[in-house]
C-alpha cells in the first residue's frame, strides 16, 4: 500500500511528474490501491456534482441570480432610497404582530454600513428592531 | 457612491457581487450547509471585500475570495465554538440525515442532501480544504495561500475529508 494522500492529489493531477509515474506504476501492480484510487475518485465526483446554488436576489442586487447581464443600477440615490425603504419596512414589522420578512437591498446596506461612521450608520440604528426581523426566506 | 467609472483596476464589489455571487454564495452553503449562514457569510464577505480592496493582487479572484470567505467562516466557527450554545449546524435534521434508502439512491436531491451532510460532520479545516478544491475548483496551490498552511497540510487535509467522506457514504 502507499500513502493514500498521494492517491487524492494523483486524482486531482497534484502530483509531480516524477511522484505521479511512481504511483500509476505501483498501481498497475497493487489491486488494493486500485481499488482505494476509484473510493477517492468516486468521493471525489460526487463532492464536485454537487449542484451549484443561486444567491438569494437580495445579495446580488436587481439583476437576477447568476445572471451576467449587464447592470443598469443607479447608485447614490438609489442607496439612500432603498435605507428607507428598509426602515420603513421595519417599522411596519413593529408595528405587526407576527415577525414579517423583510426584504431591503443587503447589497446597499452594506455598501453604506461600510462607508459610514459610527453613530451616524443607518444600518446600526435600525438594528434594534422589537421583532425578530428575517432577510428573505 | 465613492465608486467612479475610471476606477477600473480594482475590482467593484457590486461588480463582484454581480459577478461571484453564484461562486460564493455556493462556496458559502457548501461550508455552513444552510441559506441563512451561507447568506450571513456572503454578506460578511462582501462588506470586508468592500473594505478591503486595497489588499487585492490582480490574479485569481476565486483563490482571493476564497480567502476572504474562509477565513471569515473559520474566524466565526471558532468564535461558536467558544459559545456551545450556538454550535454549529444549527438545524439537527440536516446533521444527522436519514441515510438514503437502496432503492432512492438515484433521486438526485436526497444524494445531494446526503453529501452535503457527510460534508458538515467534517472537521471545519478538512472541510474547508474538500470545499475549495472540489466546490470552489481551486488548485493545491492556491487553496495553501487561501488557508495560509503549507500545500503538504493541504494534500494531507483533503485525503482525510475523502477518507471520512468515504466512510460516511457507505
Amino acid at each position: 500500500m502507499i500513502d493514500g494522500e498521494l492517491l487524492s492529489a494523483l486524482a486531482d493531477g497534484e502530483l509531480s511528474p516524477a511522484e505521479e509515474s511512481e504511483v500509476l506504476a505501483h498501481l498497475a501492480g497493487c489491486a488494493d490501491c486500485a481499488a482505494e484510487l476509484a473510493d477517492l475518485q468516486r468521493v471525489r465526483r460526487a463532492v464536485r456534482d454537487l449542484p451549484w446554488l443561486d444567491p438569494p436576489a437580495v445579495l446580488v442586487g436587481e439583476s437576477s441570480a447568476g445572471a451576467r447581464d449587464s447592470p443598469t443600477r443607479t447608485r447614490g440615490a438609489a442607496a439612500a432610497g432603498a435605507v428607507l425603504a428598509a426602515a420603513a419596512a421595519m417599522l411596519f414589522a413593529v408595528a405587526t404582530p407576527d415577525p414579517r420578512p423583510v426584504r431591503p437591498r443587503v447589497a446597499q446596506l452594506v455598501d453604506v454600513h461600510a462607508t459610514s461612521g459610527p453613530g451616524t450608520d443607518p444600518v446600526s440604528v435600525l438594528t434594534p428592531a422589537a421583532v425578530p426581523v428575517r432577510f428573505g426566506e | 457612491m465613492t465608486e467612479t467609472e475610471d476606477e477600473q483596476s480594482v475590482p467593484d464589489w457590486e461588480e463582484v457581487a454581480r459577478r461571484y455571487g453564484r461562486f460564493l454564495f455556493t462556496v458559502a452553503y457548501r461550508l455552513t450547509g444552510n441559506q441563512d449562514d451561507a447568506q450571513d457569510l456572503v454578506q460578511d464577505v462582501l462588506l470586508r471585500v468592500r473594505r478591503g480592496l486595497a489588499s487585492y493582487r490582480p490574479g485569481s479572484m476565486e483563490g482571493w475570495l476564497s480567502r476572504i470567505t474562509t477565513n471569515v467562516f473559520l474566524d466565526d466557527v471558532r468564535r461558536r465554538k467558544r459559545r456551545p450554545a450556538d454550535a454549529l449546524p444549527d438545524d439537527p435534521d440536516r446533521v444527522l440525515p436519514a441515510a438514503p434508502a437502496p432503492d432512492e439512491a438515484l433521486d438526485a436531491a436526497r444524494l445531494s442532501d446526503h453529501v452535503q451532510a457527510a460534508l458538515l460532520r467534517l472537521p471545519d479545516d478538512y472541510r474547508a480544504a474538500v470545499v475549495l478544491c472540489d466546490v470552489a475548483g481551486l488548485s493545491y496551490a492556491e487553496i495553501s495561500e487561501a488557508l495560509d498552511v503549507p500545500v503538504g497540510t493541504v494534500r494531507s487535509r483533503i485525503h482525510r475529508g475523502r477518507a471520512l467522506l468515504r466512510e460516511a457514504l457507505g
